[in-house]
């Protein structure tokens, strides 16, 4: 039983890791990145070519997998973002067109790696650890602590530094940010480099348990979602616990009715968030105005 | 019987981009209308195989089935649309995109009648070019439906909704019910595609509805163009047919589709369509097509009768003299009392000016009146009648009209459109009719267009009314928005500062417009800072001070009283700033 609640934690973790970089380019920017969980499947698979294709060692595979994504996260920046304002299209037309890099993005993977799951060692310690009767590997342990890492860097990056402050300012108002001598252009790049590097080194993680594959990306990105949804958007505490409550959900439903019914459990959850409580758990809620 | 003889390569083809073009058409309906992005089209489709196949393989006839599969994609539409009443934008575009990959568990749950991950045959056969014929009937029959709905009153008002909720509410909208309309009717030809497909290959499984199949319908749509008819159309042609020609494509498919979704949607927002008419403008062919809906009435010139007049005299809906009285009305926002007990009351034929500083709550007292803020107590009555609070469609329909601080104009329409559009709830014509044609709706469409003209030419903007309404200034969209409320008739105007930032002259125009406005002996609430205004043409003047009526009567004693001068016309508060001791 804590086998199963371990195992629901260090899912969850994941789910966290997306949903937290679907939050970071949401707070400066208002975009729901909907290629963030290809950056997941980019930092995995560029970690199998580092690792076994070419046998790096594990810090420059590491860096690879950060580096890369980050990488293609600026350049959806360069387009999505960046074009959209420039022709003022509406941020459901940018929500379409981050949706279509990432199509493009596991697409292009699916090209050269292709959609056989490929297994990546995990260079630090091996076989499993027991707590209190409850088996977990290794990696997992290292997956749950970047997760909480990461959520407590933005927590306190976003409410105690000044780039917190930055990001509010573009968020409300680009052109008054700019006026002001915030630079919004760097600042989304930011959020978006950062987001990327974040899931990339996830994916690096991510890759010995559940192995690198061009459509690991599309499995992660719902989830992702839903864990921001159960969270509440501009929440990273939220990002977390939602993410661990959907991996614990899914654990113990898999446990309990096989394996088949993920999606379906997923979307029942989500659904139940959405009607009980449409602003998450930690979000706010907005005045209407006319 | 075969409308165009061609050989069974090109009527398969031409099926494949039939079948495409309909399930892309909900999506069109859904964002390209009504602007809400639900992506629930590959998951309807494939309920629309599904139901189908099963039918099918009961021995049930085609039509009856197609029948069948509607009535599914009915109750699916319900299901699925009912996410959309409570959300939009993100949370309705993440839940309508989960149901794509709800499907394959659905289709497990239920393995005994679908087969499971073994996939399921179609027992009965039709020949490709029976099929071909079946596939071009639903869909020329699918573009009828969707042209007669967009170019009729239900297009303008699908265009008012996604550019401004508030501003449909304002006509009398009821925004979630056309939402919800707009979900099921995008339902629709997507399951009937789904069932054709199904049909058409003789096998499906699972894996024929994945993130492949819904990319590609968004591709479609949003290649083709959305917000047009025939959009859907180009979009599946161009994703149909030229992958064919490039033998490498199939690898690289996904990526195209993606590609599009990322370069069209952002750079070129029209689509093909779009690109298309940009191409008829310039080339100077648009005179041919840019003649209003509804005919040629606005050509007609206006007759000698008075505006007003032509309104007043058509009198399918009889209207009183209309009047307002709020009593004991308090709001708060996060403890600010942004109104206490105001009670005030507005006349028939009569211009009631509501004046005070910036922040004393005259705009939250607008809002209460038209139902965009529940206030905590007190009650609003319109001709006597209670109406209830919070509900801005149903108090609109009640009689109110309003005008906004910022006009709201909707883009893309004529402004007799535009003048038009806000008939919408008065209407006696559903759905049906308008799809049909009928003569009720020819009957009701040339009246509303009458209206439309006389109101125009009561504010002095007929000249205007083949003209796009975004190009007007500032001063004629005021007029329009004047226009707007006149043609509906209303009991109730509230006019929120609708002579800030205009010239000399267009305030004059203003004030000849209002003149009009009275003529309807509706009651007129002015919400105005220009006090030399307020003066000339309120019959009656409230003044409101940090939510409360500090001051009410006649103009000339309003404006002059002590504490009026002090608060809103700028003299310091010596009340409130006690000397340091």
């Amino acid at each position: 039983m804590l086998t199963v609640l371990y195992a629901g934690v260090a899912t969850g973790a994941v789910y966290a890791l997306v949903a937290l970089g679907i939050n970071l380019i949401y707070l400066p920017t208002g975009v729901q990145n909907f290629a963030q969980a290809q950056f997941l499947a980019l930092g995995a698979l560029l970690s199998y070519s580092a690792l076994v294709t070419w046998h790096w060692v594990w810090p420059a595979a590491l860096a690879l997998a950060i580096v890369g994504p980050a990488a293609v996260a600026l350049l959806e920046e360069g387009i999505v973002v960046r074009v959209a304002h420039k022709l003022k299209a509406d941020t459901h037309t940018a929500l379409v067109s981050t949706l279509g890099f990432g199509v493009a993005l596991e697409g292009l993977a699916g090209i050269h790696w292709g959609y056989n799951p490929l297994g990546v060692p995990f260079p630090g310690p091996k076989g499993v650890v027991t707590i209190l009767s409850g088996r977990i590997q290794p990696v997992e342990l290292i997956t749950i602590l970047f997760a909480i890492v990461v959520t407590i860097t933005g927590e306190l990056a976003v409410h105690r530094t000044r780039v917190g402050l930055r990001f509010a300012a573009v968020a409300q108002d680009v052109d008054a940010a700019r006026v002001l001598g915030i630079n919004a252009g760097r600042i989304n790049s930011g959020a978006f480099m950062v987001a990327g590097g974040v899931a990339g080194a996830a994916g690096f993680l991510l890759a010995p348990v559940s192995f690198a594959s061009a459509d690991l990306g599309s499995e992660f990105l719902l989830y992702g979602f839903v864990a921001v949804a159960i969270g509440g958007f501009g929440s990273q505490v939220g990002c977390l616990v939602g993410g661990l409550l959907l991996g614990l959900i899914e654990g113990f439903a898999t446990y309990e009715f096989g394996g088949g019914y993920t999606d379906l459990i997923a979307f029942i959850v989500l659904l139940v968030v959405l009607v009980a409580r449409p602003t998450g758990l930690f979000g706010r809620t907005r005045l209407r105005t006319v | 019987m075969v409308p165009l003889c061609i050989d069974s390569y090109w009527t398969g083809e031409i099926s494949q981009v039939a079948i495409l073009a309909m399930a892309a058409m909900g999506f069109n309906v859904t964002f390209g209308y009504a602007g809400e992005l639900a992506l629930q089209q590959a998951a309807i489709y494939a309920v629309g195989a599904y139901v189908g196949a099963v039918l099918l393989n009961h021995g049930v006839a085609v039509p009856f089935a197609i029948l069948g599969v509607l009535v599914a994609a009915l109750a699916v539409g319900l299901v699925t649309g009912l996410p959309g009443l409570r959300f939009s934008g993100w949370s309705l575009a993440l839940l309508t995109f989960f149901m794509v990959f709800v499907i394959p568990d659905l289709v497990l749950l239920f393995k005994s009648q679908t087969g499971g991950t073994i996939g399921l045959s179609i027992t009965t056969y039709w020949s490709v070019g029976r099929l071909y014929e079946l596939t071009l009937g639903v869909l020329v029959v699918s573009l009828f439906v969707i042209r007669n709905l967009v170019t009729s009153q239900w297009g303008l008002t699908l265009k008012v909704m996604r550019q401004s909720p508030e501003l449909a509410e304002s006509f009398g909208i009821k925004v979630h019910t056309v939402k919800f309309a707009a979900y099921v009717l995008g339902a629709l030809p997507a399951a009937a595609a789904g069932m054709l497909f199904a049909l058409s290959e003789g096998f499906i499984n699972t894996t024929d509805f994945d993130l492949n199949l819904a990319v590609l319908i968004l591709a479609a749509g949003v290649l083709g163009g959305l917000g047009s008819v025939y959009g859907p159309v180009l979009g599946a042609a161009v994703l149909v047919l030229l992958p064919e020609r490039l033998s490498t494509f199939g690898q690289y498919s996904i990526v195209v589709y993606g590609a599009v979704l990322v370069l069209v949607a952002v750079a070129v927002p029209g689509g093909g369509a779009g690109l298309f008419r940009k191409l008829i403008a310039r080339l100077g062919l648009d005179r041919f097509t840019a003649s209003p809906p509804g005919g040629s009435s606005a050509a007609e010139p206006p007759s000698a009768d008075s505006a007003v007049a032509r309104l007043t005299a058509d009198d399918d809906v009889s209207r009183a003299a209309g009047s307002l009285d709020v009593d004991g009305v308090s709001v708060s926002f996060d403890g600010l009392r942004a109104l206490d007990s105001v009670s005030m009351s507005a006349q028939p034929g009569v211009v009631t000016g509501l004046v005070g500083p910036n922040g004393s709550g005259k705009t939250t007292l607008l809002n209460v009146i038209n139902g965009y803020v529940t206030p905590a107590a007190g009650s609003i009555n319109v001709n006597g009648t209670t109406v209830r609070p919070g509900r801005p469609a149903a108090i609109s329909r009640s009689g109110l009209a309003r005008t906004f601080q910022t006009p709201r104009i909707p883009e893309d329409m004529t402004t007799l459109d535009a003048v038009r559009a806000a008939l919408f709830s008065e209407r006696s014509v559903n759905v049906v009719q308008s799809i049909l044609r009928t003569r009720g709706w020819w009957r009701a469409t040339r009246a509303e267009t009458q209206r439309a003209v006389a109101a125009l030419d009561a504010v002095g903007l007929y000249a205007r009314a083949g003209q796009m309404a975004s190009g007007l200034s500032l001063g004629e969209k005021r007029l329009l928005e004047i226009a707007r409320a006149l043609v509906r008739r209303p009991s109730v105007v509230l006019l929120d500062e609708p002579a800030s930032g205009l010239s000399e002259h267009e305030i004059e125009e203003f004030v000849i417009a209002l003149d009009e406005l009275k003529k309807t002996s509706a009651a007129i609430i002015l919400v105005e800072h220009n006090a030399a205004l307020v003066h000339r043409v309120a019959d009656r003047v409230y003044c409101l001070a940090t939510g409360r009526v500090i001051a009410s009567g006649e103009p000339e004693a309003v404006l002059s009283d002590e504490r009026v001068i002090q608060a809103w016309l700028g003299r310091a508060e010596h009340a409130t700033k006690e000397p340091a001791s």
